[in-house]
């Protein structure tokens, strides 16, 4: 619908927002008004999966998911993982979120999540591009954990 | 009350029939887990380069969860002294790896190998979508112990480590 059969993962800003308001145009249900009954409902359902799809391209560690998926692999099938040096950061990161003494000190651990999520989401795409599946899947689960802790210090700020 | 709302409208409900009291809503978590999430048992660390301590450290990526468990072991005996976890994620995580603590504590190490996730999973009463944090305990269990091990071979030299999966 928006292009991901091509499996590529890095889209153009604007070029993704452009499509998406194309879309809508045709679709929205304030636009419909006009239409049959059954129209209105396939505009309706259609403008609910193009916002869905919209939300999930925008968002890097969605899409990375969701290009894994096309790939075959289902990275949110529970599984233990045992990678020492990502567990171990993890942890030391979680229990500074714990004990971060203010906002700002909470922001600064923000900010570095947000850093490391966007380097990890280039080793994504680099790793898709060159087929490394392996790679790719490393990535992502680095990814899901980056975004775990903004999600706590989300709930805390 | 479907019922007494169409007995109403076929005038058929008598004017002192009583009404239903509202069910209360069942918990979203069992009792037990928390108990366990207010008041863990066995929180904190052992220093990992202590020779009788073993480190099990597992994660979940589907949930981003992250999971600590480690155990002191008598060197004479293979008995486990004392365990601590520390644990990041949803409330059944944390009280399975509480319970995980507490299970391992004065048994010897091949007993411990034997827990299994779904032990932990009826003790908790977890639903089904929550299975696999009883599962990240068990697996925290066998991390933990092997990693003692390995600690022991390393000392000990291979002839011991040799002796001890002969024994196992």
């Amino acid at each position: 619908m928006l292009d991901v059969r091509e499996k590529n993962y890095e889209i153009d800003g604007n070029n993704l927002e452009g499509k998406y308001k194309d879309w809508q145009k045709k679709l929205h249900p304030d636009l419909v008004h006009t239409k049959s009954e059954r129209e209105k409902d396939y505009a309706a359902e259609q403008s609910a999966r193009v916002i869905d799809a919209y939300r999930t391209l925008g968002d890097m560690l969605a899409r990375a998911i969701y290009v894994l998926k096309l790939e075959g692999v289902n990275i949110d099938e529970e599984e233990t993982v045992s990678e020492p040096e990502l567990l171990t950061e993890i942890l030391e990161i979680r229990e500074a979120v714990e004990e971060a003494a203010d906002a700002q000190a909470l922001k600064q651990i923000q900010s570095q999540m947000e850093d490391k999520l966007r380097h990890w989401s280039k080793s994504f795409a680099d790793a898709i591009r060159c087929r490394k599946l392996g790679d790719a899947v490393i990535s992502v689960r680095r990814m899901k954990y980056y975004a775990r802790v903004k999600e706590e210090i989300f709930k805390r700020l | 009350m479907l019922r007494f709302v169409t007995k109403k409208a076929l005038g058929l409900a008598s004017a002192e029939a009583p009404i239903r009291p509202i069910q209360i809503l069942p918990r979203l978590y069992h009792e037990r887990v928390v108990e366990h999430y207010n008041n863990p048992r066995n929180v904190g660390s052992f220093d990992k380069n202590d020779p009788s301590v073993g480190t099990g450290l597992v994660g979940a990526p589907a949930c981003g969860d992250v999971m600590k468990l480690q155990i002191k072991v008598d060197e004479e005996t293979g008995r486990i002294v004392d365990a601590r976890f520390k644990t990041f994620g949803c409330g059944s995580a944390i009280a399975s790896s509480s319970v995980a603590t507490e299970w391992v504590k004065g048994k010897q190490m091949e007993e411990v190998l034997s827990i299994k996730n779904t032990e932990i999973a009826k003790h908790l009463s977890l639903p089904p979508v929550k299975l696999h944090c009883s599962m990240l305990a068990e697996d925290a269990i066998k991390a933990a112990v092997k990693d003692y091990e390995a600690k022991r071979a390393k000392v000990n030299g291979n002839w011991d480590a040799s002796v001890r999966a002969a024994d196992a």
